[in-house]
């Protein structure tokens, strides 16, 4: 029997960033027909028979976004016992999050961890053994769980924008009764009023806004660069994130060669690192060129994890670099490594020179300290807070774009009910915040306005 | 015209109310030989329900009707009993004339107006079908089985095909109160492959005004210079009566809230989908129960009755809840109700089954225009039927149809909500349902529609002859004060009188216009200004009218355009009636029923259709350049 569940979900069903290929699995009543709106098959073929693979596009609208091949497996011959449809995309975190935000908004809801094999159990294509045994591997992956987390982020974020459209629509239908029903035994809003909503609806689409930074962080990661004279274990100290973390990832494509990137999920917060080179100072052409490197590194970072070794005094090659890195400006947590050793430098040296937010000891090789570090990185990276339940962070460019040009119309507004206009001129402004609003939100309608009015007000004579 | 037909009529109109009259007197004016069929002579052109005329957006309907040349407008300035400009304490866009109509004179100026129409006739009968010839509307059956040939069909049957009445838990068939309703109709189209729906609408109690406790009751008094609907008007000058206002009280809701058990309404025997702007008031008090008295607006009838209609009192209660009820309204102590509020459902068409032009898409040659669309309001009807008459007569001459824009009139508004999105609930126009609502004004109306009815030949040569002058004189008076900078030192004493601030150096009437303080009465003290404005003669006040509206809201304006024109883009995008959305697999499931249902003219209306997102006009767009670049 098949236990029929009415969503469709999706998810990235390998490893992020592991590998050259991705598969993005969704699984459920429309499965098929989601990915049809979003997949343009070669020589228009069109995916549909089970158990056969066929080449295409994925595109968002016209703009193809990755070349993937696209298995469907009907139901019940399917993983899940659903139908269920599996694009396999290049590797890489941008690609496979970006196909999945396609997919959601084609129809599907990012699945919940251990979803998939929940599905499987309930329409008997698994014993409960397996079905546990999976959900172990699931647990073990908290990966999987924590990207999952960024979009639970982006679903109260639509909630949030939800909100304010509604706000909007219940503003204009304040307008639009005294337009259209101006015979009517209403009260009428007051112009106070109608300037106290008006700057509340912009307070709250400030702080959004304002929230995009962080929510940026959260969805493309922090870059942050690994800094330190020769031999202070940048490597040892890096290698002892990445086995805490057991996420070492990829080299994000479009990244030079010689610049190496790694991608650090740290609980669910994506850290992009380079590692530079420990740079003497010389005039060695080769070495020059190594500087040049690191300091283009430098200057790219939102974050500088700057190492010293802690068994050794501040050399004078230590003292470039902390020239270098104070005139950037930029957020910098000290590393004191080699703590299990013999200690020549602390934090009170560290501290003299002005450089740094924090100063923390830690032994890369005896794997002590990483989780204050863990710690401090987070707090560095957010330097508001870390995000926590509740909150509501503006991920998307588009989203901060779309919020913007909200916030001149309602500007727009703002000014008109200064100049004491009428009502339709501030309602023509209004429409042109909630058209902006619209692309993110989908298109408030004329409908929603009366349906507002009408559910609020008697109306009719 | 072109006669394409042997047949003895080229348009038969069915139905002689708002939207049958002015689809007859369009079509017979256009030169086409046309018979209006009614089942009742003596009411065409009946107010079934309030005796008035316009309001916001419904005025500014009635300037577009009359704009393109139609009826209604000239009727109500000439039978009116009230009339006022409704919202002139906000902007131009949303002042709407409305008039209190006499009921009897409106309906017997508009039978005159039809008896008189050459190329006209009329005939008293009941219409039980319509017939095919080949796949073309063929003409129309009669009750005693009469078969009427003709080329087009133009059904406005109102609120009465299968029209039922309650009134508590009694109920029967009728059209109106009194009336017959029309039958056999819906069957006949049901067997074509229409679909149809069933809404429901009310109307309140008619008192005796004789029984009115005047002493206790506000009046409402119209404005002392009435301003016409019709462009052809020159001046009103009819005694006005005052519109008399009270409240119920809660008293007056326990007694309503009494007869509940007993209402067709909330027993369910109404299964009609009604107005929600216009609830009946025991919908009122049920829904609102916070609120202790809502408005009764009393409306004389006319000057030859003595009936009142109680306005915000419309209600399908038992008789004797409603007298009861009425008898707790301040000044009714002693009411003598003359005719009892009721419910009446009725049958209407999905109006999405038709083309932008009102013509089925399923049946060439057959228009449904008005109440019969599942729309309210007979400014709502009568711009259909207008619609339909022209376009009837258009397609027969193998001519485009008129089909005006969102951005023309709020007449574009209507045809495209409805074809586009249907309705579930009798549709009224709104202000906020136009787009482009402050450049869709009352005061424009002639220059935005004007040329279209002077090419169909509804509108007087001498008509368009004034319109092309006036546009002339506006433009005249923009660079003239444009240029015109008077010194500051004539200028200054004009604005101190006028308490608003000097000017230091030279600046352009226009500049000075934007100020609120500031209109063309006070620059008259200039003699400049007094000599341009002698100088444009009768048409002063219209053009001035026009240029000050025009300067002092020219960014809001200049703001609106620039939307028009993006808008236009996708509307001027046609596309090809042959495309078979079937087949174009990169449309969304939903995208390719809806577009193989609606059938869309333009890209445009392909976006307003529910369920096609962005990314199906995208697939549309590449599909059109596609199929340009292959032809």
């Amino acid at each position: 029997m098949n236990a029929t569940q009415a969503d469709t979900i999706v998810a990235l069903s390998t490893p992020p960033g592991e590998g050259g290929m991705a598969v993005v699995r969704i699984s459920g009543p429309e499965a098929v027909s989601i990915v049809h709106k979003v997949f343009q098959g070669s020589k228009n073929k069109k995916a549909g028979a089970s158990h056969q693979a066929v080449h295409g596009w994925i595109v968002d609208g016209k703009e193809p976004v990755d070349e993937v091949v696209v298995t469907v497996f009907r139901s019940p011959k399917s993983y899940t016992g659903e139908d269920v449809v599996e694009v396999s995309c290049h590797g890489g975190l941008y690609i496979s999050s970006r196909l999945i935000d396609l997919i959601v908004s084609a129809g599907a809801r990012p699945a919940r961890p251990g979803e998939f094999t929940q599905r499987a159990f309930l329409n008997a294509k698994m014993d409960l053994a397996q079905a546990e045994a999976v959900a172990d591997v699931i647990h073990a992956r908290t990966e999987a769980s924590r990207r999952v987390a960024v979009y639970q982020l982006e679903g109260r974020l639509s909630e949030k924008l939800n909100t304010m459209r509604e706000r909007l629509v219940s503003f204009c239908s304040l307008l639009e009764i005294e337009l259209d029903f101006s015979e009517e035994d209403i009260a009428f809003a007051s112009r106070k009023d109608l300037k106290k909503h008006l700057s509340s609806i912009q307070q709250e689409l400030d702080h959004l806004i304002e929230s995009y930074d962080r929510g940026r962080i959260c969805r493309e990661g922090i870059h942050m660069v690994i800094a330190g004279r020769p031999n202070v274990g940048k490597s040892s100290l890096l290698n002892a994130l990445v086995e805490r973390e057991r996420a070492i990832v990829t080299e994000i494509p479009g990244t030079t060669r010689d610049t190496i990137e790694d991608v650090l999920d740290i609980e669910g917060l994506l850290f992009r690192i380079t590692d530079t080179a420990g740079i003497r100072e010389t005039d060695d052409p080769l070495e020059k060129e190594g500087i040049r490197r690191m300091e283009k590194a430098l200057s790219e970072a939102a974050l500088i994890l700057l190492v010293c070794d802690a068994s050794e005094p501040l050399l004078s090659d230590d003292f470039a670099l902390f020239k270098k890195i104070q005139l950037l400006n930029k957020p910098v947590v000290v590393v004191l490594n080699k703590s299990d050793l013999k200690k020549r430098t602390g934090c009170d040296e560290i501290r003299k020179e002005k450089i740094g937010r924090s100063c923390l000891h830690v032994s890369a090789l005896k794997r002590e300290g990483i989780d204050t570090l863990i710690d401090v990185l987070q707090k560095e990276a957010l330097s508001d807070g870390v995000p926590h339940e509740g909150d509501v962070l503006l991920t998307r460019a588009r989203h901060r774009d779309s919020l913007v040009r909200t916030i001149l119309f309602l500007k727009k507004a703002e000014a008109s009910l200064k100049k004491n206009m009428s009502q339709e001129f501030i309602a023509a402004d209004l429409r042109g915040a909630m058209d902006a609003l619209g692309e993110v939100t989908g298109q408030t309608t004329t409908e929603n306005i009366l349906e507002a009015i009408f559910s609020t007000f008697c109306i009719g004579k | 015209m072109k006669r394409i037909n042997s047949k003895k009529y080229d348009v038969i109109v069915v139905g002689g109310g708002h939207a049958g009259c002015e689809a007859a007197l369009a079509s017979a004016r256009m030169g086409a030989r046309t018979l209006m069929v009614t089942m009742g002579i003596p009411t065409i052109a009946q107010m079934s329900c309030n005796p008035a005329i316009g309001g916001p957006a419904k005025g500014h309907l009635v300037r577009e009707i009359d704009a393109l040349g139609g009826e209604m407008a000239l009727a109500i300035d000439e039978t009116g009993i009230q009339y006022r400009m409704l919202n002139q304490s906000k902007g131009p866009a949303v002042w709407a004339p409305r008039a209190q109509a006499d009921r009897l004179e409106y309906s017997v100026r508009m039978r005159t107006a039809v008896e008189s129409q050459d190329n006209l006739e009329l005939f008293q009968d009941m219409v039980v079908g319509v017939w095919l010839e080949k796949d073309h509307i063929g003409g129309i059956e009669v009750q005693s089985g009469r078969r009427i040939a003709c080329g087009s069909v133009i059904l406005t049957c109102g609120t009465f095909l299968n029209g039922l009445i309650h009134i508590g838990l009694k109920s029967y068939p009728a059209g109106r109160a009194g009336e017959f309703p029309a039958t056999g109709l819906t069957e006949s189209l049901a067997a074509l492959g229409f679909e149809y729906g069933r809404l429901k609408t009310g109307t309140p109690p008619r008192i005796d005004g004789r029984s009115i406790d005047r002493s206790k009751i506000e009046e409402q008094p119209g404005d002392p210079n009435p301003r016409p609907f019709s462009f052809r008007t020159q001046k009103i000058e009819r005694d006005q009566l005052p519109v008399l206002l009270t409240h119920t009280c809660t008293r007056t809701h326990r007694i309503l809230e009494s007869g509940l058990d007993r209402s067709p309404l909330y027993t369910g025997k109404i299964s009609g989908v009604g107005p929600r702007y216009c609830p009946s008031v025991e919908d009122k008090i049920v829904r609102f129960s916070d609120k202790d008295r809502h408005q009764i607006f009393l409306e004389p009838e006319g000057n030859r009755s003595f009936e009142y209609y109680v306005n915000g009192f419309a209600t399908s209660l038992p008789e004797d809840i409603q007298i009861d009820a009425l008898k707790t309204i301040k000044g009714l102590e002693d009411v003598i109700i003359t005719r009892l509020g009721y419910a009446i459902e009725y049958d209407y068409f999905f109006p999405t089954q038709l083309k932008p032009s009102l013509e089925s898409k399923r049946i060439p040659g057959l228009y449904l225009a008005g109440q019969i669309n599942g729309t309210s309001g007979y400014e709502e009807a009568a711009a259909q039927g207008l619609v339909a008459g022209i376009n009837a007569v258009l397609s027969m001459g193998g001519k485009d149809p008129f089909i005006p824009g969102r951005s023309e009139g709020y007449i574009g508004v209507l045809l495209d909500d409805l074809v586009t999105k249907g309705t579930r609930e009798p549709y009224r126009l709104f202000t906020s349902r136009a787009e482009y609502r402050l450049l869709l004004r009352q005061d424009n109306a002639d220059i935005r529609l004007m040329s279209y009815g002077h090419r169909y030949g509804l509108v007087s040569d001498t008509m368009i002859e004034r319109l092309n002058e006036k546009k002339a004189r506006i433009a005249d008076t923009l660079a003239f004060i444009k240029k015109c900078k008077p010194d500051p030192d004539i200028i200054n004493p004009v604005l101190k009188g006028l308490n608003t601030k000097p000017v230091q150096a030279r600046q352009s009437l226009f500049r000075l216009l934007k100020r609120p303080e500031i209109d063309f009465t006070g620059l008259r003290k200039l003699k400049e200004v007094d000599d341009w404005i002698l100088g444009l003669g009768r048409l002063d006040k219209e053009v001035l009218e026009q240029v000050e509206i025009e300067v002092k809201y020219e960014g809001y304006f200049q703001r609106q355009r620039e939307q028009v024109q993006k808008f236009l883009q996708l509307e001027n995008k046609r596309l090809p009636d042959s495309i078979d959305y079937t087949s174009l697999g990169a449309l969304s499931k939903e995208a390719r029923e809806k577009l193989s249902q609606i059938r869309p003219v333009s890209l445009g209306q392909a976006a307003r259709i529910s369920g096609v997102s962005p990314s199906d006009i995208a697939v549309l767009t590449v599909f059109l350049s596609k199929k340009d670049h292959v032809s």
